[in-house]
């Protein structure tokens, strides 16, 4: 797969939070011709089967294994509409405000009468020159800031509605040296890597049946993960996630360098798991780093680990720079990596991989 | 629509202990639909089946429960210490009038602040009326909740005014169609729901007991038309709202566009609502085992969460309305 | 199991494993093998099959996991940074004694101490600051960054460092007690005299946010849970009796509410008059703070109704936790005798 070809086309998907029906129908299209059955859940989840190539060791159950990487992206939502025609908007998701004076954005409306429409805005703020030399200094808060369409306000109200979603854009780009750019590398290019994984599945024997997982509502909540664990019922779990590479405002101990994996330790990751997860990429030649979550993992593993009867997970870390901006960057390479580290991990998985979890 | 909410307003309900309302909603559903039950939370479940052999299973919630003080401690001089169930202000709990289960009527107070010391529930006391300790615990119990004591009262020509409308008014509308509702091709299951002020929990359980196809939820929601005071585009008077997000769910778009449909069948007003905080059941039903598209429908309130919760009788006509051109199909 | 041995094990939250151990022996050899399962997170349950099915299926739950450390990376000069697991405050870490790394056959754990600047050397500034995690260091002696990597690395656990020491008058200093109480007394009723279904659950990460409970919760969907607990006392200082919240001494307590969950108030109500019917020392908890299993155990599945017992503890979360034996024996008495009254 052209990963970058890939994520230019990821990054301009149409998925905030809650709406993922669109991007849910591209990937349901990617996963189709690499697994034996892809199907989208109530909560617009793709759930994309492939099974064993071959029996389990024992002649029991075949082990079940979910991948998940989440498909949302974080977006705005149109709160209010002022007498000026000027648009108040909402979070969907954690969108920093700092990211959005001068941004450039599409608002997706549905007017009553025709089809659905998408209009440019520019989301603009108090004039510098009307501010105080105080204010300056500040922040805009997003109660300051609104989104201008051009239209006067009997226009405006024609086309769009409290509700309506306002995305951001930023296309992909490539770098120097294999980095890209762009919007929703958080999590688009971890679905990349499950795509990454299943192709080189179709030329690996694996007895695991394998379920790759493009969740939703991550960014409220990893809330499309906890009911695929609940329908998938897995007997382990693969959860991918970005984390944060240095950049030079970093405070120590909080980032994991931009050229390699990362795998998680912590209360939530099943320290089993993690040891045979770090021997595969050791036997596989794949430079793996660790990072600490001493608490709650803040990604889809959360939810995971305690549907149903509790499910073992591992959580692989895909660094980037600049997270929830419109120009996330990362290292092309790793989604390669990754993908590698996956495929090799899965392949391994027979029965009996859990014979000493726990004691 | 008036009458039961009068009736659901005055029952006593906090968090935890809602048997009460439970007991009434229980007696006016009786005969009205085919089966009745609560589960181990409390939930009162009641089932009409569809005619459909494939017609499907939706549920709506409407939460018994309302917010109160909870006793936990009796000072040497009979003052009783509380801990807020669920989002009490602070600001609407000054010098308030409040009763318990029991019969028993006290009035919550504020001490004088220390300096620099902050309102919270430990500045504040319920007075009963007793002299000592033991006088306060022959009468209240440690554990025992207090709820705001004022009666419902009228506002204009279709306004009301009571503590508990949040969610009582929801549960007349929800026990009014249920005594309305023609035969129907789904099932519908009528969840009076518990502990939803202390985080949706009763909604939980029901929903994976009930095991639906769709969840709507029925709760109020605040209103932006107040001076000073608009913090979300929602006026009082002008129809339901189905709402889009808040911050525990973000609404099935089929399913909201599906609702707005029948407003329009339904010739009724209706509004769209985006709640930058808060949560209602329908957060709880849609992330119930293998999950399922969900909406709440609000009813729009003044006050929410004081003494004095004022709501329209004109927006819960036309939202039964609305819920009964949606089940028509 | 003595309680002794129960509270100087090691065992924080997702690697219970030494714990684990002693509840599957101990569960296995009551009950049979076939009686007994580990769930996806480590979890412990036995079923003991009750002779009466009309009877409510009841669940006793205490989790394995404590609170401690996890180091996460190392200095230049070899002191080991390191992070909480669980709730620890970080006023209670300066100038303690832990343990790094569980001990195993021909792998002691290292002895390491948690300094601060010296009083000394400290300007006013420096004594009104707290202190937080992220300025603190273990250190266990090492040289340099490459022997405290290769002694101690990312992810090596600590525990607080605490003999378990019987003082005063009954009372207890040892670390743990949150929620090793537990363990060790649903370890001694494992015979309680029961004919309905009876479950013993001793669940994994319950400091992590009740993770185990919310899995066995799930597995079990009993009618009734009972979880044997550890709750903080508040009861020294001169500390106003509203916010004492229990006192050590005074028995066991039962909590109608707390963050997590509303206790059953049928079952508040008969654990109470258990209590007093049976002459068995118990108060209540009178504050609202802290959470538990019971809210995992009672929103899980289809739901059951809970009610938190607990034994007073001062100190709790710290190395220095102080309990009475008079509770931790009323917190068994009071469940046994409730059990008997069903």
């Amino acid at each position: 797969m052209d990963i970058l070809t890939y994520l230019q086309g990821a990054s301009t998907q149409f998925g905030p939070s809650g709406h993922e029906y669109e991007t849910a129908q591209w990937l349901k299209t990617r996963f189709e011709p690499l697994c034996d059955s892809v199907v989208i859940d109530p909560l617009f989840n793709v759930l994309a089967t492939l099974n064993p190539t071959v029996k389990p060791a024992r002649g029991g159950r075949a082990p079940k294994i979910l991948m998940c990487a989440h498909m949302d992206e974080i977006a705005l939502m149109v709160t209010d509409i002022l007498k000026d025609g000027s648009l108040r908007m909402g979070n969907v998701g954690g969108v920093d405000p700092r990211i959005l004076p001068a941004a450039t954005v599409t608002v997706h409306c549905r007017p009553d009468s025709g089809k659905p429409q998408n209009l440019t805005g520019v989301i603009g703020a108090k004039a510098p020159h009307l501010l105080t030399d105080e204010e300056r200094k500040q922040n805009y808060r997003r109660d300051d800031l609104y989104i201008d369409l051009g239209l006067p306000v009997e226009r405006v109200r024609k086309l769009v509605h409290i509700g309506d979603l306002v995305t951001l854009n930023g296309p992909a780009i490539g770098l120097l040296n294999g980095l890209a750019a762009g919007k929703t590398m958080d999590d688009r290019a971890c679905v990349g890597v499950m795509l990454e994984a299943a192709e080189r599945l179709q030329h690996l024997s694996h007895a695991a049946e394998i379920v790759f997982a493009c969740t939703t509502q991550e960014e409220v909540g990893s809330r499309g993960a906890k009911v695929a664990a609940h329908t998938v019922n897995p007997d382990l779990a693969i959860v991918m996630d970005v984390s944060h590479a240095p950049i030079p405002a970093s405070r120590p101990d909080t980032t994991v360098p931009l050229d390699a994996p990362a795998a998680t330790y912590g209360p939530f990751i099943q320290y089993r798991l993690l040891e045979r997860l770090q021997e595969t990429a050791s036997l596989n030649g794949i430079k793996l780093n660790t990072e600490p979550a001493e608490r709650s993992t803040g990604t889809d593993t959360d939810n995971v680990q305690i549907a149903r009867e509790g499910i073992p997970c591992v959580l692989i870390d895909l660094p980037l720079k600049y997270m929830h901006t419109t120009v996330e960057l990362l290292d092309t390479n790793v989604i390669r990596e990754c993908g590698r580290l996956c495929a090799q991990f899965a392949a391994g998985i027979d029965e009996g991989w859990d014979d000493s979890l726990w004691i | 629509m008036e009458e039961l909410i009068r009736k659901l307003t005055a029952a006593y309900g906090p968090s935890g202990r809602e048997g009460e309302v439970a007991d009434l909603i229980e007696s006016l559903l009786k005969g009205k639909v085919d089966s009745i039950r609560r589960d181990a939370l409390g939930n009162l479940i009641c089932e009409k089946k569809g005619t459909a052999k494939d017609g499907r299973r939706i549920m709506f919630s409407a939460h018994m429960d309302q917010i109160g003080l909870i006793v936990t401690h009796a000072e040497k001089e009979g003052y009783l210490r509380v801990s807020n169930v669920g989002g009490i202000f602070i600001a609407n709990s000054r010098m308030r009038h409040v009763r318990f289960q029991n019969g028993v009527h006290g009035v919550l107070v504020e001490q004088p602040l220390k300096p620099g010391e902050t309102s919270s529930m430990r500045t504040y006391y319920i007075d009963i009326g007793a002299n000592s300790a033991d006088e306060a615990l022959r009468k209240v119990q440690l554990g025992d909740v207090a709820i705001y004591a004022e009666e419902c009262f009228t506002l204009g020509e279709r306004r009301l005014a009571a503590p508990a409308m949040d969610d009582r008014c929801a549960c007349a509308l929800l026990v009014s169609l249920m005594q309305a509702l023609p035969p129907c091709k789904d099932t519908v299951i009528a969840v009076f729901s518990t502990q939803e002020e202390v985080g949706c929990r009763g909604g939980k359980t029901a929903a994976y007991s009930v095991e639906p196809d769709v969840g709507i939820a029925l709760d109020v929601t605040l209103c932006g038309d107040q001076p000073e005071d608009r913090k979300l585009a929602i006026n009082l008077g002008e129809g339901p709202a189905v709402k889009i997000m808040d911050m525990l769910s973000i609404s099935n778009p089929e399913l909201v566009q599906a609702l707005l449909a029948a407003a329009k069948r339904a010739k009724i007003p209706c509004q769209r609502e985006v709640l930058p905080f808060g949560g209602t059941d329908a957060g709880a039903m849609q992330l119930t085992r293998g999950g399922m598209p969900v909406c709440t429908l609000s009813i729009p309130s003044r006050n929410v969460h004081s003494s004095c919760e004022i709501v329209d009788l004109n927006d819960l006509e036309n939202a039964q309305k609305l819920l009964l051109a949606y089940l028509k199909g | 199991m003595d309680l002794k041995t129960l509270c100087e094990a090691q065992g924080l939250s997702g690697r219970e494993e030494k714990i684990r151990r002693m509840a599957l022996d101990a569960c296995v050899k009551a009950f049979g093998q076939s009686a007994v399962t580990l769930d996806g997170l480590g979890s412990v349950i036995a079923r003991r099959k009750g002779a009466n099915s009309a009877k409510p299926t009841v669940m006793l739950a205490a989790h394995m996991d404590e609170v401690g450390l996890m180091v996460i990376s190392a200095t230049e000069e070899g002191l080991l940074r390191f992070r909480a697991i669980g709730g620890v405050d970080a006023r209670v870490l300066v100038s303690k004694r832990v343990r790094v790394g569980y001990e195993a056959e021909g792998k002691p754990s290292l002895p390491g101490v948690i300094g601060a600047l010296a009083i000394h050397l400290q300007t006013a500034e420096d004594r009104k600051t707290v202190l937080p995690i992220e300025q603190l260091y273990i250190d266990i002696g090492a040289k340099d960054k490459a022997e405290a990597e290769r002694l101690a690395p990312a992810g090596t656990l600590v525990t607080f460092d605490t003999p378990y020491t019987p003082f005063g008058d009954g009372c207890v200093l040892a670390k743990a007690f949150d929620d090793r109480v537990g363990v060790y007394n649903l370890l001694r009723l494992l015979d309680a005299p029961y004919d309905g279904d009876l479950v013993f659950a001793f669940t994994s990460q319950e400091e992590a946010g009740c993770r185990g409970a919310v899995s066995a919760g799930y597995s079990v969907q009993p009618d009734i849970a009972l979880i044997l607990e550890c709750t903080s006392a508040n009861d020294l200082g001169e500390t106003p009796e509203a916010l004492q919240v229990c006192r050590v001494g005074q028995g066991v307590c039962v909590s109608f509410m707390d963050n997590a969950s509303i206790g059953d108030a049928e079952l508040y109500r008969a654990l109470l008059a258990t209590g007093e019917a049976q002459g068995i020392p118990h108060q209540i908890k009178q504050f609202v703070s802290g959470g538990n299993d019971a809210g995992s155990i009672q929103r899980s599945g289809a739901g059951s109704r809970t009610l938190a017992l607990s034994v007073p503890c001062r100190n709790i979360h710290s190395p220095a936790c102080v309990c009475s034996v008079r509770d931790i024996d009323s917190q068994e008495a009071l469940t046994r005798a409730y059990l008997q009254s069903l």
